[in-house]
């Protein structure tokens, strides 16, 4: 192809080019620490059509420590790949254009035979030489170091997630576990009170606005006869409040509700744990960089030489965009929410030890409910 | 896009012009068999680029609308598809033909009376040179300017894809 088209391989050898220098200039306004290595694995990604995961819980590891892009960036990262061979090979082509055209010059005092056949043919093929050199600049990958790599990076990242979403449920029951415990404590005589049945269930919600998601959790017996119902509050206050409790007794039916708002946390443990509950990660087939499968419309985009990279060129800039637009919203997210799990564990016993007075603490985070918001025994009707 | 289009015809164009220059003012001056296939190998090879580039456009719609409007989708589909295939051909062809050029002008086949007298260009009034001697300034000009352009091309190519592969060293340390 290229050599059908020279035109068209200089095309490619120049948006490769070019792609990496947009690359770095959207990467460098993204605040986020990963940038680097996220910015140096999208520009090693040219060589194979790709698009990025809309699953969220997985877009949530795109940076840094996730290992994704470091993989990717370190296993990729071979930008000049001048060596003996292939320097020695330019040289060699170089010196003998060289002779050619000395040959050509010398050769016009010959008045009989001088058509300048090998300084034309030369010339003419001269493109050849501006386009290895310019593939040894540019970093141009085999189909199976990509494959590798790819694969370990998804296969990483998948596990992490996994892992991630472990722990976070994990420290959600274990918060959820000592709540329980300690309203018990607090308030045996409620609970002791409802002569419903048998069993507790604890639900917390937690997510943003309208992207709420929950968790139901079974725990084990409290005490005989209590619902225990934890629920978001509803509107925008939720990006102010941390944690708020309320309890109400719907009375006509004779179960406590208490209701746990913990909002917003950490966006990225929020949507994990919300995903957690509906479906978990499966490393096999769960990835997040999806390679594109092959139709007769984007074969092209599976030939792997940096000639073919014309093809992939929107797909490319697609990529990009979702994944920087990923890690920028990763980064204003951290920015603005510095509340993560643990400080949720830590702060549910420390709001459940002012006995009566849980108003005082949760004022401010709740200002539309404000009513709902303190903790206090309605007369039962 | 375009930057690079227009890069990669400059070098297409610089290469191409360069042989052709120095072919055609070799006595006898004028269009022959070398330099017309020349210039149809170069100009096969920009209509292949520019037509690729039209095929990805046309993929990329089709990939991207909507399912509901087929009529759209499939039409796309089908010029991205046939103008892949084309230029796919086209560039089988033009590939050969580049090698087979290359082949016949080293094997003198085109050292034939027809080829060396420019017939394409000159028709009737073409004519053999046999002794180059009143032609040597052209022919010597002829060669500068065309290793000269081949060079310059070569070089703004090289310098700018140096330039452009060539990140801030800061990528680094972000």
């Amino acid at each position: 192809m290229s050599l059908g088209s020279p035109a068209l391989a200089a095309y490619s050898l120049v948006i490769t080019s070019l792609n990496a220098r947009l690359v770095y200039h959207r990467a460098k306004s993204i605040k986020h620490g990963g940038k680097g290595d996220v910015a140096r694995a999208l520009i090693s990604l040219q060589q194979t059509p790709l698009e990025l995961t809309k699953d969220e819980r997985l877009l949530a590891f795109i940076p840094i420590n996730d290992r994704w892009s470091q993989e990717i960036a370190d296993r990729l990262n071979r930008r000049n790949a001048w060596s003996l061979a292939a320097g020695s090979s330019v040289a060699w082509v170089v010196i003998a254009f060289v002779f050619t055209l000395i040959d050509s010059f010398v050769s016009l005092d010959n008045t009989v035979d001088n058509m300048p056949e090998g300084h034309a043919v030369g010339t003419l093929w001269l493109w050849l030489l501006c386009l290895v050199i310019g593939w040894l600049w540019v970093p141009i990958f085999s189909s199976s170091e990509l494959k590798t790599a790819l694969n370990y990076a998804n296969h990483q990242a998948v596990k992490k997630a996994a892992k991630k979403l472990r722990q976070a449920k994990e420290s959600t029951r274990k918060a959820m576990d000592s709540a329980k415990t300690k309203l018990a404590r607090k308030f045996p005589e409620r609970l002791g009170r409802s002569k419903k049945p048998i069993g507790s269930t604890i639900t917390v919600v937690v997510g943003e606005n309208e992207k709420e998601q929950s968790i139901h959790e079974d725990t084990e017996h409290l005490r005989e006869g209590t619902n225990q119902k934890v629920n978001p509050l509803p509107g925008p206050s939720h990006h102010q409040s941390a944690v708020s409790f309320q309890t109400h007794p719907e009375s006509q039916q004779g179960h406590d509700h208490l209701t746990v708002s913990a909002n917003p946390i950490a966006h990225q443990s929020a949507v994990s744990i919300a995903g957690s509950a509906q479906t978990s990660i499966n490393p096999e087939t769960d990835k997040l960089l999806i390679p594109q499968k092959l139709t007769s419309l984007n074969r092209d985009e599976h030939r792997l030489p940096a000639t073919f990279n014309y093809s992939r060129l929107m797909r490319y800039l697609v990529l990009v965009e979702d994944v920087l637009a990923a890690l920028d919203k990763l980064a204003r997210e951290k920015a603005e929410v510095g509340f993560s799990r643990k400080r949720l564990a830590e702060v549910i016993p420390l709001i459940l030890n002012r006995r009566g007075t849980l108003s005082l603490g949760l004022l401010p985070l709740c200002p539309r409910k404000r009513r709902s918001c303190s903790l206090r025994e309605r007369s039962p009707r | 896009m375009i930057n690079a289009a227009v890069m990669a015809l400059i070098l297409q164009c610089g290469t191409t012009a360069a042989a052709t220059i120095i072919i055609v003012f070799t006595p006898t001056v004028g269009l022959g068999c070398r330099s017309l296939g020349y210039i149809i190998y170069g100009g096969t090879a920009i209509v292949i680029m520019f037509l690729t580039i039209i095929s990805t456009i046309f993929a990329r719609i089709s990939e991207t609308r909507e399912e509901s409007s087929t009529i759209v989708k499939d039409f796309t589909a089908f010029i991205a598809i046939a103008l892949r295939r084309i230029t796919l051909f086209l560039a089988l062809i033009n590939g050969v033909g580049l090698i087979v050029l290359s082949c016949f002008q080293f094997s003198h086949f085109l050292d034939n009376c027809y080829c060396n007298a420019s017939v394409l260009g000159r028709g009737t009034g073409s004519y053999t040179t046999v002794f180059y001697t009143g032609s040597v300034t052209t022919m010597r000009l002829s060669r500068i300017v065309g290793t000269v352009l081949s060079g310059v091309v070569m070089v703004i190519f090289m310098v700018f894809i140096w330039l452009t592969s060539t990140l801030p060293a800061d990528i680094n340390d972000f």
